[in-house]
């Protein structure tokens, strides 16, 4: 059995070392992609890649107090390349967004973060509307 | 970012001495020169056993804050350092295979291992974290959570609120001790340097584990392997709790490993503690260690004497941390796993409607357990040397098949009795699900190469 152990080890140490300046290099292109990013850039970059503007996160982030409770529309008003846009959205805002709290039902919401949704179709009225861009606002629920 | 990696310093310190400790409660670390050779298992025993401390604590109310993981740390290190004057030192480790190869391949894998390593730290310090769906989705935002709202939280917006709220508490307990103790919120940077000394540890801690029991030509370049897996570096800071799963995982192994060739009921002891934390870092945490603790059952079948105990208290570990968890959400109303539901299995009728899933499983699993451009070689060598070895550790060679046998049908029963649409289901979950597997494998190879090139001797390497 030996010989084909040391068979084993063989091919083992011989796949190991033709992958391993493919596996070296892969490692150092995603250091490189990442150098010269900003905290910011890269705290932002996960969401990039489903080409989602971050834009929204960054001025959400500065309009709604912490603790303050956010409610999630999207919808045509804003042109997107991917539905995965929309997906990515959602989630990434309620992790961005902490310590504000997102919540499901809009009537319990003192916000709304819109990613080309239909603010007036939600019914509420509001205390202000700041556009962030083409089909994005952030939007203060009036009490 | 100076501040916040002293910041982790001080916390790594703290969770290393705590596995140290349970080390020396082991009897495992009775010198200096123990400890430097176990220091990287000590770090992951550390966070593992620190791990099921803190979320137990969160399922009693408990924030898990700065101050209550150094009091776990610290009564963990000194329970350890207690029980180590009353039991009886380790012997040393077993003499390793005969085969003594050359020196240079040593030379080679270490080299290896070290190049990895600098790479990953490199990436560590300026790659953007998170870059996994589900890290942003619910791993990160949880661990969040928790230091935002000081425990686990489950009104809007809390811990509960994000996707998979039934998934248990402690990778998400864990980073957020790394968050309070850096000082950042951020899934970059810090964060991301301590996935790479996890990583390290990891390796650091096979190594101490086999060496004296496996030759330095054949330990080194199989520990290179896994370094140079191209899953290894996709892994390492992706935040998921597959990361520790599969890690802790591979190393329970390795210690159930070590207890059926040497009867050591310390490795035995380890490998249940490391289960305990697989059970709570992930859903399929606890199918995998009962998994396993039957390969253990099914190796004392061939090499005796049969033992049955042994593995009852490996399984019982990953059982009790897991009921807990189950009892906290059924206090809290919240529901169980909603990927699938194990009790399915006891309707013939559901079982019968969908057994198309289960061969689409059987039939796709295989090209993700293999695919060489994710692993590597890490399985088929790893069977092959089960095979070779079988003489020599038959012990060995039955956890090994076994433990990837049952392993795979529990994959692919998961499959079969979930409701989700099945070809979604195995797109974006089957090569992380089967990742357990591959870590066991690449694990364990070492030890099972040492077997096949060994001297003729039943049931030692």
């Amino acid at each position: 059995m030996t010989p084909l152990a040391r068979f084993v080890l063989a091919l083992a140490v011989a796949y190991g070392a033709w992958h391993a300046p493919g596996t070296i290099r892969s490692l150092q292109a995603q250091a490189r992609a990442g150098e010269g990013l900003t905290r910011l850039e890269r705290e932002l970059a996960p969401v990039r890649g489903a080409d989602v503007d971050t834009l929204i996160f960054e001025r959400a982030r500065e309009l709604v107090p912490d603790g303050a409770t956010f409610f999630l529309i999207t919808g045509d008003a804003v042109r997107v390349s991917t539905p995965v846009t929309f997906d990515a959205f959602r989630p990434f805002a309620a992790y961005w967004l902490l310590p504000r709290r997102q919540t499901s039902d809009p009537a319990q919401a003192d916000w709304v973060v819109s990613y080309g949704g239909d603010l007036a179709g939600l019914g509420l009225r509001f205390r202000r509307v700041v556009v962030v861009g083409e089909g994005l606002a952030v939007a203060e629920v009036l009490r | 970012m100076t501040g916040a990696i002293l910041g982790l310093a001080a916390l790594d310190g703290l969770l290393f001495l705590s596995g140290l400790g349970v080390l020396r409660g082991a009897g495992l670390v009775h010198s200096l020169r123990d400890g430097l050779r176990l220091s990287g298992l000590a770090f992951v025993l550390g966070w593992a056993f620190v791990g099921i401390l803190g979320s137990l604590a969160l399922m009693v109310g408990l924030a898990f804050d700065g101050a209550q993981v150094v009091l776990a740390c610290l009564v963990l290190g000194a329970a350890g350092a207690v029980a180590g004057r009353r039991v009886r030192p380790a012997p040393p480790p077993a003499a390793g295979s005969g085969w003594s190869g050359s020196p240079w391949l040593a030379v080679a894998g270490v080299a290896a291992l070290l190049v990895v390593a600098v790479a990953l730290l490199r990436r560590a310090l300026v790659a953007p974290g998170a870059t996994a769906w589900d890290s942003w989705a619910f791993w990160l935002p949880k661990a969040r959570s928790l230091v935002l709202f000081d425990g686990i939280d489950t009104a809007t917006g809390g811990f509960t609120s994000f996707a998979h709220p039934a998934y248990p508490p402690l990778v998400p307990a864990m980073e957020a001790a790394a968050f309070r103790f850096s000082g950042t919120l951020d899934a970059s940077g810090p964060l991301l340097v301590q996935h790479w000394l996890f990583a390290v540890a990891f390796l650091a801690a096979l190594g101490g584990l086999f060496a004296g029991r496996v030759s330095p030509p054949v330990l080194w370049p199989s520990l290179a392997l896994i370094a140079l897996m191209p899953y290894f570096g996709r892994l390492v800071g992706s935040s998921l709790g597959d990361e520790p799963l599969f890690l802790v995982v591979g190393l329970a192994g390795a210690c159930a490993a070590l207890w059926l060739l040497e009867r050591d009921p310390r490795y035995a002891a380890l490998c249940a503690g490391l289960l305990g934390a697989a059970a709570l870092a992930k859903g399929e945490g606890l199918m995998l260690s009962i998994l396993l603790g039957f390969a253990v059952l099914c190796a004392t079948l061939v090499q005796r004497p049969f033992a049955w105990r042994v593995p009852a208290v490996i399984v019982g570990s990953p059982i009790a941390v897991s009921l807990a968890w189950r009892g906290w959400l059924a206090t809290h109303d919240l529901p169980g796993w909603e990927d699938y539901r194990p009790t399915d299995l006891l309707r013939p009728g559901y079982l019968a409607d969908r057994l198309d899933r289960l061969g689409t499983a059987v039939v796709d699993l295989p090209a993700y357990v293999l695919e060489p451009d994710r692993w590597l070689l890490a399985v088929p060598l790893a069977l092959a040397a089960a095979v070779l070895a079988a003489r020599r550790a038959p012990g060995l060679t039955a956890l090994v098949l076994s433990f990837v046998a049952v392993g795979f049908v529990g994959i692919a029963t998961i499959y079969w009795i979930s409701p989700l649409p099945l070809a979604w289901y195995i797109d974006t979950s089957a090569e992380r699900v089967v990742g357990s597997l591959v870590f066991f494998c690449a694990s364990v190879f070492p030890l099972l190469l040492a077997a096949a090139l060994g001297p003729e001797k039943d049931g030692a390497v």
